[in-house]
């Protein structure tokens, strides 16, 4: 048979198409397909000439698009990677691509904001978090797995809503608004002030819901003994800001009285600050189960949308714009680009503790030099160094637990997994 | 998650695809293409299955044991040796009157509600 030009042209770029179709799928009926698109291509011209053939692509192109996401998530093959992974093997790059996309999001919108006046950032930062877990929760929902490219997004919602929560005017909203104003309410003798309220209850949700995931996962045997000495690290540091912070900020010694009044308040005040990040690195322990060392992801998306603004960051007035633009791009580089890839790619438990520590130790530094220089400028005493180090050192030592949780050296003797308990029961 | 589409869980409806796949076959064996003619047919052109939706619920259909992939060809001489033939089986003719019967109560429903057009005249 004659083939027209159209029906020709058609036929080429759908074969090229069906290339999207995952392996075992394309084996099986790509021949079937094309001759059966070939046939509509055909009778389309046959009827409608052209016309024909551009309502009949119309068509094939919606079915084609929703066919080959729905290939992909149920092929047994394409699930390794797309929707699971194996643990301390390579993430094939196919799931790498999907992991990368909210890096992406941010190290673009971050270059604009940069180098343009345009505040894309901004609107990554306040509300990437929003529309990246959609795709999450689909295939969540269609599948019933939660996918191994959604750990980034996870952690960024979280960062996001945290964010926030920390922002929510309490006084706005009805009856919380009157009752965290009221005066008159007090605690343990302690008038409660709006956001004193709003701190501790945050700060106890956050402190109940670790208590329950830290038994459990010690019920199960996942707190290893570097994990527990980790926490302690963390419990310490979290401990001894609240001290030296509440000393500092509040100078206790000239009125010794309201000593418990500063240290209650600067508890819950760092509390609300530093006790979600521990909860967080804690909620990974669920999925490390599964996922091992890839539950990490969840703690770099966390990470990503840290407050580095670049043009507008307050380093900017002191520094030259060149040394804050190499610092920023460094940071969201390295966490929004090279750790990721670093840690799903690596293939055994030492190179993705190396990939866990390295790149987010080094993105670490890189903010924490920046506020140096901010701080240096603002001629801050050295109590205020401390106590701002402080918290990125809290930050490595929750990193290092996670590290911990996720990615154990070796299994731990002094921890029993649920089998060996019932062994050593009977 | 086994491989069969949640379209295909006992004892709920068919999607509509499935059900009119299974009734296209339930006359003969029939390849690809022919499938595709015949469902545009039973539903006077309001379902017109893309390549995709054909073969990704036949490949299902063929999972659950609905229809099987046949070697016989109905006339050897004027049909293309590519394509594939598909039979409906047992199990899946079975299937497919339940989802008859199933749907023809519906319609009685619907008359006894007159919310059809025959119980409006």
């Amino acid at each position: 048979m004659k083939t027209n030009k159209w029906v020709a042209s058609s036929q080429h770029l759908y074969r090229w198409l069906l290339h999207l179709y995952p392996k075992t799928y394309r084996t099986i009926y790509e021949a079937e397909m094309f001759h059966l698109f070939t046939d509509q291509c055909r009778e389309a011209y046959k009827q409608r000439g052209r016309l024909g053939i551009l309502f009949l692509w119309f068509r094939t192109l919606i079915d084609l698009g929703i066919t080959v996401i729905r290939e992909h998530l149920i092929d047994p093959h394409s699930k390794v990677g797309l929707l699971e992974a194996v643990p301390n093997a390579p993430l094939p790059w196919k799931g790498v691509l999907l992991v990368l996309i909210p890096g992406l999001v941010f190290f673009v919108s971050q270059v604009v904001q940069l180098t343009s006046t345009k505040d894309w950032y901004f609107l990554a930062f306040y509300r990437a978090g929003y529309f990246l877990i959609l795709p999450v929760l689909l295939v969540w929902w269609l599948t019933r797995r939660f996918p191994v490219w959604g750990f980034v997004p996870l952690g960024l919602l979280y960062a996001t809503l945290l964010d926030y929560s920390q922002r929510l005017q309490l006084e706005s909203l009805p009856i919380i608004g009157w009752w965290s104003t009221h005066e008159a309410l007090e605690l343990f003798g302690i008038k409660m002030r709006t956001y004193t309220w709003r701190d501790l209850f945050a700060s106890t949700l956050c402190l109940i819901l670790l208590g329950i995931l830290i038994r459990y996962g010690l019920q199960r045997g996942q707190i290893s003994r570097s994990a527990r000495r980790w926490l302690g690290m963390y419990a310490l540091l979290f401990v001894l800001r609240i001290v030296v912070a509440g000393y500092h900020s509040w100078g206790w010694w000239v009125f010794p009285e309201d000593a418990r009044k500063y240290l209650f308040e600067t508890a819950l005040w760092y509390g609300y600050d530093s006790l979600p990040f521990l909860l967080l690195v804690f909620i990974g322990m669920l999925f490390a189960r599964k996922y091992e060392g890839f539950s990490f992801l969840v703690l770099l998306g966390y990470l990503l949308p840290t407050i580095i603004f670049g043009r507008y960051g307050a380093w900017s007035d002191y520094l030259p714009f060149y040394i804050v633009s190499v610092a920023v791009l460094a940071y969201r580089f390295i966490v929004a680009l090279l750790a990721p890839i670093w840690l799903v790619r690596a293939a055994s438990v030492p190179s993705r503790q190396r990939a866990a520590a390295i790149p987010v130790a080094i993105a670490i530094l890189c903010q924490l030099s920046l506020n140096l220089f901010h701080w240096n400028f603002l001629e801050m005493t050295r109590l205020d160094y401390v106590v701002n180090v402080w918290g990125y050192l809290m930050t490595a030592a929750g990193l290092g637990l996670a590290v911990a949780l996720y990615l154990p050296a070796e299994k731990d003797s002094t921890v029993l997994s649920p089998p060996e308990l019932a062994a050593a029961a009977e | 998650m086994p491989h069969t589409s949640s379209s295909l869980v006992p004892g709920q409806p068919l999607t509509p695809a499935v059900f009119h796949i299974l009734l296209a076959l339930a006359d003969g064996d029939k390849h690809g293409y022919a499938i595709m003619k015949d469902v545009e047919n039973q539903t006077a052109g309001r379902l017109k299955l893309g390549p995709g939706t054909l073969y990704g619920t036949i490949k299902r259909l063929l999972a659950a044991s609905l229809i099987m992939e046949i070697d016989e060809r109905p006339d050897p001489e004027l049909d293309d040796e590519r394509r594939r033939y598909y039979r409906l089986t047992a199990v899946g003719r079975k299937l497919a009157m339940e989802e008859n019967e199933r749907l023809t109560q519906a319609v009685k429903a619907a008359r006894s509600k007159r919310l059809s057009d025959n119980s409006l005249s």
